[in-house]
């Protein structure tokens, strides 16, 4: 029997600092929210039976904020990471995971759903310093995107073994002059928050300002985003000069797809 | 692609099809325009030609590059009484523009300690970048804001900020009339409160370096600028207050309908005559008068940091010229033999009057305005001079215009030693970030030489100097 130790996590992507402060940094493609960890198996058993895996009922990538570092276990640390908060289908997302638990329990007797499920991602692992990684934090934006198994190689590498394929929340594209962006969503609002993280994946800041908004149009996304590139910008100065009207809009199998552009 | 037929030379023609109601026409070279051609731009110049009231061409300038609506490096001139005026035939920095000071003391003298102390004293007086505005200070009281937006550049130089003969070295005598903020939102006046003084970010600049080259040199002995001369240029505009003038403007056209029937709605334009074409025109000219105290208080702070590590006096950095690039105004030209009054819109181009328009101040009256065309920091920038040619209305190029997008700059470059590189080709920059001199890289923009040589051969303004830079602070 091919035994592996198997999690299941969703990719992080996020703008990571060039630098961090000392301990064993993960590589940034092996930063990850983990779901549900397996423990040893069988790997050809489980691979098998995530065919029938949940469906997570979200296609597009959930947005996310980084908002403070954690510390895991709680008593002596092995893992400095950082809490996700999501900005978007808290409900879907919790949806999903209880779901994929209930799953698993069916297809391995032996899986325990976790008794605290803190939604982080882990950065780095012992040796560090706790004073260090907090004063060095700042909140970051993020998304979660592909889902995947997982199996654990040892010295904090993953080699994934299956994935779920979800679409990004916003893609940058080619500008001459200023920054344009691909942004996906399903509605007018996931359209908002997304065109948000990814101006805010150049300016972090950018989050600060970020209030609910309930949008109906494509001029009133504009407007919006406008607004709160002006929040920014009035606050402590902002990149952007403004999202144009450019409006070029693409209906793609129920996901919408905007091209936005950006005076910078 | 294009139906494009050359007319003269550097000059091609677009002619009309469709709803246009004027031709197209494209100042390049065959080099230029291969690359011009890549890009949606001329798609742009098309659709401007379907403005109403516009008169003569919808044109593009050598360094044309897709913009909002409008090219960048487009010109377009609307009846004053039939026609209308587009915030995106301006641009969202009202009066972006450039502006040249000169030192009579050849930058070969200055050491290379008093080089490197000097864009140190200047990077800590102007705030560039993002977020290095002066937030320990109170920022523009809402008095002051109402005075400076109706009296330009002058309400800086009243308050020991410059002196009073710049005013005749600036575009309008740095005041576009009817500026006020009575239909200025909150929001504009919060963006732009503490923004005064400061280079924002982006393609602005500094950049500090030497005269390379005379091309003409009776006019460059009547601006008295002679080869090694130390040169001062600043590119900057109206920050945060004009970005936030034409996104509420865009919001208030948009919802009267003044975009119905135009082929991208980014052109949306009100009647000039109208309720909200006046409105906006007044918060243009506001927008615009804060650009050019911006520009003023900039120069000031250099003067400054001259004085104190170059131990000039301050009026020794004489301001030759400031033009704006982003800019709606009311100018007379001729039109089918009648004098006729238009409101011309220059996006990214550079107004270039010649000899004896009486809009120039006296030194300019007798050669023509200087034109001010900033290139890259790595290779070089030009001063010219305008021509007033009546193709294009008297406009010119204003810039190298990019190559390369910000993306593919920045990942050209990420990760390499872009001050030490810089410095190897003989320039020191300085930034907030290491994105933004990655994405102002040289190689992310057309050579400014070739562009320069085709506004020449289409006859709209001359080459004066050509001017290396040598110390540059970007946004």
């Amino acid at each position: 029997m091919e035994m592996k130790r198997l999690f299941v996590g969703m990719q992080a992507v996020a703008p990571w600092p060039e630098t961090f402060p000392n301990g064993r940094v993960l590589l940034e493609v092996d930063r990850h929210l983990t779901l549900a960890f397996l423990g040893d198996c069988n790997l050809s058993s489980v691979i098998d039976s995530f065919q029938r895996f949940p469906n997570p009922g979200f296609q597009i990538g959930l947005a996310a904020l980084f908002d403070h570092p954690v510390f895991l276990p709680h008593r002596e640390p092995k893992t400095a990471g950082w809490h996700v908060r999501l900005l978007e289908k808290n409900s879907q997302f919790s949806d999903f995971c209880h779901r994929v638990w209930q799953w698993l329990r069916e297809i391995q007797a032996d899986f325990e759903e976790p008794k605290e499920f803190l939604t982080h991602v882990t950065v780095a692992r012992q040796p560090f310093v706790i004073r260090e990684w907090k004063q060095s934090f700042q909140p970051l934006p993020l998304f979660l995107k592909n889902i995947y198994l997982c199996e654990s190689l040892g010295f904090s590498r993953y080699d994934v073994q299956w994935s779920h394929e979800i679409l990004s929340p916003f893609e940058v594209i080619e500008h001459t002059a200023d920054v344009a962006f691909i942004i996906r969503g399903q509605t007018f609002d996931d359209l908002f928050i997304h065109a948000a993280l990814a101006l805010a994946f150049q300016f972090p800041p950018l989050m600060n300002y970020l209030q609910e908004t309930v949008v109906h149009g494509m001029d009133e996304l504009i407007y919006q985003l406008n607004h709160l590139i002006a929040r920014t910008d009035a606050a402590e100065g902002c990149p952007f000069k403004a999202v144009s009207y450019h409006c070029s809009m693409e209906n793609r199998e129920n996901i919408l797809e905007w091209e936005m552009i950006v005076d910078v | 692609m294009y139906e494009l037929k050359k007319i003269a030379p550097a000059i091609y023609e677009l002619p009309k099809t469709g709803g246009m109601k004027v031709p197209g026409l494209l100042i390049a070279t065959e080099n230029l325009l291969r690359g011009i051609e890549q890009d949606r731009s001329l798609e742009q110049v098309i659709n401007v030609a379907h403005l109403p009231g516009i008169v003569g061409y919808s044109l593009a300038m050598p360094d044309i590059h897709w913009g909002y609506g409008f090219p960048i490096g487009g010109v377009a001139a609307m009846d004053a009484q039939t026609g209308v005026i587009s915030p995106g035939g301006v641009g969202y920095d009202i009066n972006c523009g450039v502006r040249l000071a000169l030192l009579p003391e050849p930058f070969a003298k200055i050491s290379e300690k008093t080089r490197t102390d000097l864009l140190q004293a200047i990077f800590e007086r102007v705030p560039s970048g993002v977020g290095r505005e002066s937030k320990h200070e109170r920022g523009l009281s809402d008095r002051d804001y109402s005075e400076l937006v109706e009296q330009g550049a002058r309400w800086s130089v009243e308050r020991g900020l410059g002196f009073p003969e710049d005013l005749d070295h600036i575009e309008s005598n740095g005041c576009i009339e009817g500026g006020n903020l009575d239909f200025v939102s909150a929001e504009a006046l919060e963006r732009g409160r503490k923004q005064l003084g400061s280079i924002g970010s982006g393609n602005h600049f500094i950049e500090i370096g030497a005269v390379e080259r005379i091309f003409d040199s009776n006019t460059a002995k009547a601006w008295g600028v002679e080869i090694g001369y130390t040169y001062v240029l600043i590119h900057t505009g109206s920050r945060g207050f004009g970005h936030q003038i034409c996104v509420d403007t865009l919001d208030v056209f948009l919802k009267k309908g003044f975009a119905e029937n135009l082929p991208d709605r980014q052109l949306v334009a009100a009647p000039i005559q109208s309720a909200e074409g006046k409105r906006y025109y007044q918060s243009m000219a506001a927008a615009a008068n804060f650009a050019f105290n911006n520009r003023q208080q900039i120069l000031a702070k250099i003067r400054d940091a001259m004085t104190v590590v170059c131990r000039i006096a301050p009026r020794d950095l004489r301001l030759l010229y400031d033009v704006c690039h982003n800019i709606a105004k009311f100018e007379t030209h001729e039109v089918d033999g009648q004098k006729k009054q238009l409101c011309v819109h220059r996006k990214g181009a550079t107004r270039a009057f010649g000899k004896g328009s009486k809009e120039l101040a006296a030194i300019f009256q007798s050669t023509g305005q200087p034109v001010l065309v900033p290139g890259d920091m790595g290779r070089a920038s030009h001063l010219l001079v305008g021509t007033g040619n009546p193709l294009t209305w008297c406009s010119c190029c204003h810039g190298a215009g990019r190559a390369r997008s910000r993306v593919k700059s920045f990942d050209a470059w990420r990760g390499k030693d872009l001050t030490s590189y810089m410095l190897s080709q003989g320039v020191h920059v300085m930034a907030e970030s290491f994105r933004t001199i990655a994405e102002e890289m040289p190689d992310a923009y057309k050579d400014v030489d070739a562009v320069v040589a085709a506004v020449e051969q289409a006859g709209l303004a001359n080459t004066v100097a050509r001017l290396k830079p040598c110390l540059v602070i970007k946004g």
